[in-house]
C-alpha cells in the first residue's frame, strides 16, 4: 500500500498530488509537461519534495524532517529510454541491483536467451523487457513505469502490454504507469488518474473517467469532442430523465437529483456513441433524441472515419464530431453535404456539471 | 561530386602537408645508425633518462588522476559560483609557453619564492630536484586529463546514474560501478594522452628542474645534451619519442573509436 501527498515547486510548474493505493496498476495519463515524470522522480527519491508525506507499506520514505535515500527505498523504476547499462551485459545489467535468483523473471519475460548479450545488440522491445526484469529482480515492493511503451511500434507494443500484465498477476504490487496514450490507459490501468499541470484532476476505474468523467477538462482528455449547454425544461423522476434545451433541440439527459428547472447545463457526448438512424432497417422502439444533420466533412481517421456534422438551422460549419467504422460509411454511401439523421442515446450524455 | 580540378587542389595541398610532416620523422630512421642503436640505447646517458622519464611521467600521471577525477567530475556535474574562473586557471598551463610555466614554478617553489622561501627555512628544497621534474609534469600536463575526463563524465547518461540509484546503490558505488564505467575509455585516452605530455615535458623541466643526468634529465633534455655530444644516441632516443608518440596516438584513437583510417577525405560516390 502506497499512500503520498506531495507539493514541489519547479521553476514556474508547481505540482501537487495525494492518493493512496494497494496492489493495483495505476495509469496515470497526461500530456507531456503534466508533471508525471516528476512525480515518479518524487517517489523513488530522484528529486526531493517541499512538502509532503511518503510511506509505502507502513514505511515512512519522506516527510518534512525525514528524506529516505533513493537506494534505500524498495522501488522498481524503468526508464523511459530504459536507461541499461551499455558497459554491462544482459545478465550483469538484471543482477545489479541484487543478485537475486533470476531464472523465472528470465523465462516470464522471454530474455532467457539473452542473457549473454550486450545492451547493443538488444531490439527495443527486448531492452524494455531487460528494464523491467532488471526492476523486479531488485524485489521492489512498489513499481513505477516512465512511458514505459513509447519507444516501440505498435505490434511489440500489444505484446508487451499483455507481458506487464502478465508480471503484474505474479508480482502483485503497487505499479504506477505513466502514459500519454489513452488506449495504454484504458488497457493496462486498474485505475486511471488524470494529470494536467501537476494536479490530478480525477482518478476512477477506466470505465467511470471515460464515460462519467468529472469535468470537461478531464472529458476533452479522454476524447470526448462533442459538448452542449442547454437550460432545463423538465424533470421526469419516474423516467429517470431530464429534458433539456439545447441548440434550438429538446434533448432528453440521465436525471440526477441536482438538476432543477430552468438552471443551466452542460453536457457531452462521445464521438463513438452518436448512433447513426438506419432508415433502411425497421425499428421497433422509439428513437431517442433524433436530430437532422448535415455531413460537413469525412475524414479518416485510422481505421474509422470521422463525420463532422451540422445541426440543421446551425449557423456553425459543424456542431457535433461520430466516429463511425469503415463498414458503415461505406454500406450508407455517406458522403459530404448530404443530410444524416442520427440520435444520441440517453445512457451516453454525460453530465459535466459536478 | 566535387569537381575534378578542385579536388586535385586539395589532393596535392593534403599530399604537400603531409609530405612536411611525415619527412622530418622519417628523417630521424634515415640518419640512425643502426649498427650501434643497440649501444646508444644503453649507454649510460640514455639508461638514466629513460629510467627517469618512465618513473617521474608515471608518477606524474597518478597525481594528476588522483586529483584530476574528482575534479572533472565536479565541472561536468555540478554548477556552481566561479566555475568559469575555475575552468580557465586549469586550462592555463595548457596555453601558458612552457618556459613561463618553469619559471613560474621557480618563482613560487625557488630557494626566495613565494613558498620556497619558507620550506627552505624547514630545510626543503625543490627546485633542480627530481620532485621538481614531476612538478614541472604535473603542472603542464594536467589540463590534458581534465579536459578529457571532463568530457568523458559530461557523456555519462544522468539517467544511468539515476537508475543505480534506484537499484540499491549509493552514490559511492554508482560512481564507481557506473559512471567511472561508462567514462573508462574517455579517461584512458585522456590519461594515455596526459602521460605523452608528461613524457615529453621540456621547458618547464628545464627552468625549474634543470639538468642533470641521472636527476634530472629526462628523455627530452637528453636529446638535447646528448645533440652536443653524440648525435647517434640523441637520434636513437628520438626513435623511442616517436614511436611512443605513435603508439598513444593509436590508442587515442581506439579507444574513442574513430579508426584509424576511418575518416573519409572525400565523400563517397554514393553520396547524395
Amino acid at each position: 500500500m502506497l499512500s503520498f501527498s506531495l507539493q514541489k515547486q519547479l521553476g514556474s510548474f508547481y505540482l501537487q498530488t495525494e492518493m493512496t493505493m494497494g496492489s493495483e496498476i495505476l495509469a496515470i495519463l497526461g500530456l507531456s509537461g503534466s508533471g508525471k515524470s516528476t512525480l515518479l522522480n518524487l517517489l523513488a527519491g530522484l528529486l526531493k519534495p517541499d512538502q509532503g508525506e511518503i510511506s509505502l507499506n507502513g514505511q515512512l520514505y519522506f516527510n518534512k524532517n525525514y528524506n529516505l535515500p533513493p537506494y534505500k527505498r524498495k522501488i522498481g523504476y524503468v526508464f523511459q529510454d530504459y536507461a541499461l547499462f551499455s558497459h554491462l551485459n544482459v545478465l550483469e545489467n538484471i543482477t545489479y541491483g541484487a543478485n537475486n535468483p533470476y531464472q523465472e523473471i528470465s523465462e516470464l519475460l522471454r530474455i532467457d536467451h539473452l542473457l549473454d548479450r550486450s545492451i547493443s545488440q538488444l531490439s527495443g522491445g527486448q531492452k524494455q523487457r531487460v528494464a523491467l526484469a532488471r526492476a523486479l529482480l531488485y524485489r521492489p515492493e512498489l513499481l513505477l513505469l516512465d512511458e514505459p511503451f513509447s519507444a516501440l511500434d505498435n505490434l511489440i507494443r500489444t505484446k508487451l502490454r499483455m507481458d506487464l500484465l502478465n508480471v503484474h498477476k505474479h508480482y502483485p504490487i503497487p505499479t504506477i504507469l505513466v502514459t500519454h496514450n489513452l488506449e495504454e490507459a484504458f488497457t493496462l490501468g486498474d485505475r486511471i488518474a488524470i494529470m494536467d499541470e501537476g494536479r490530478i484532476l480525477q482518478v476512477a476505474d477506466p470505465e467511470t473517467v471515460f464515460y462519467r468523467p468529472a469535468s470537461k477538462a478531464v472529458a476533452r482528455f479522454v476524447g470526448m469532442k462533442n459538448f452542449f449547454s442547454g437550460e432545463i425544461l423538465q424533470l421526469d423522476k419516474a423516467k429517470n430523465l431530464t429534458l433539456c434545451h439545447s441548440n434550438n433541440l429538446n434533448v432528453y439527459l440521465p436525471y440526477k437529483e441536482s438538476h432543477q428547472v430552468g438552471s443551466q447545463i452542460e453536457f457531452g457526448i462521445r464521438p463513438e456513441d452518436i448512433r447513426i438512424v438506419r432508415e433502411d432497417r425497421p425499428r421497433t422502439t422509439p428513437i431517442v433524441n433524433p436530430i437532422k444533420t448535415t455531413v460537413w466533412r469525412v475524414i479518416r481517421d485510422g481505421l474509422s472515419y470521422r463525420l463532422f456534422l451540422r445541426i440543421q438551422g446551425s449557423i456553425k460549419n459543424y456542431d457535433m464530431e461520430s466516429l463511425i467504422p469503415r463498414h458503415l460509411l461505406n454500406s450508407l454511401a455517406i458522403t459530404e453535404g448530404q443530410t444524416l439523421s442520427v440520435h444520441l442515446p440517453v445512457e451516453a450524455l454525460h453530465n459535466l456539471d459536478y | 561530386m566535387l569537381p575534378r580540378w578542385f579536388r586535385m587542389t586539395l589532393i596535392l595541398l593534403i599530399t604537400i602537408f603531409l609530405l612536411y610532416i611525415t619527412i622530418p620523422l622519417v628523417a630521424i630512421f634515415w640518419q640512425v645508425d643502426w649498427s650501434i642503436f643497440h649501444q646508444s640505447l644503453t649507454s649510460q646517458v640514455a639508461q638514466q633518462a629513460l629510467k627517469l622519464s618512465l618513473s617521474t611521467s608515471l608518477i606524474s600521471l597518478v597525481i594528476i588522476i588522483i586529483f584530476g577525477i574528482p575534479v572533472a567530475y565536479i565541472l561536468a556535474r555540478f554548477d556552481f559560483r566561479f566555475k568559469e574562473a575555475i575552468d580557465t586557471i586549469i586550462d592555463i598551463p595548457m596555453v601558458l609557453p612552457p618556459a613561463v610555466a618553469g619559471l613560474a614554478l621557480l618563482m613560487a617553489f625557488g630557494r626566495n619564492g613565494l613558498i620556497g622561501q619558507y620550506l627552505y627555512l624547514l630545510g626543503i628544497s625543490i627546485p633542480f630536484s627530481t620532485l621538481a621534474v614531476i612538478m614541472a609534469q604535473v603542472f603542464v600536463a594536467s589540463p590534458f586529463f581534465i579536459k578529457s575526463a571532463r568530457a568523458a563524465f559530461e557523456a555519462v547518461d544522468h539517467r544511468y546514474e539515476q537508475a543505480s540509484l534506484t537499484l540499491g546503490k549509493n552514490h559511492l558505488e554508482t560512481f564507481i560501478r557506473i559512471t567511472l564505467m561508462q567514462a573508462k575509455p574517455g579517461i584512458i585516452s585522456g590519461a594515455v594522452m596526459t602521460w605523452a605530455r608528461a613524457l615529453g615535458e621540456f621547458g618547464a623541466t628545464l627552468m625549474f628542474a634543470g639538468n642533470m643526468t641521472g636527476r634530472t634529465q629526462t628523455l627530452p633534455l637528453a636529446v638535447l645534451s646528448a645533440f652536443e655530444s653524440d648525435v647517434q644516441v640523441a637520434l636513437s632516443l628520438s626513435v623511442i619519442l616517436i614511436v611512443v608518440s605513435f603508439a598513444v596516438i593509436l590508442i587515442v584513437k581506439y579507444l574513442t573509436r574513430g579508426g584509424i583510417f576511418h575518416a573519409k577525405f572525400f565523400p563517397s560516390k554514393t553520396t547524395r
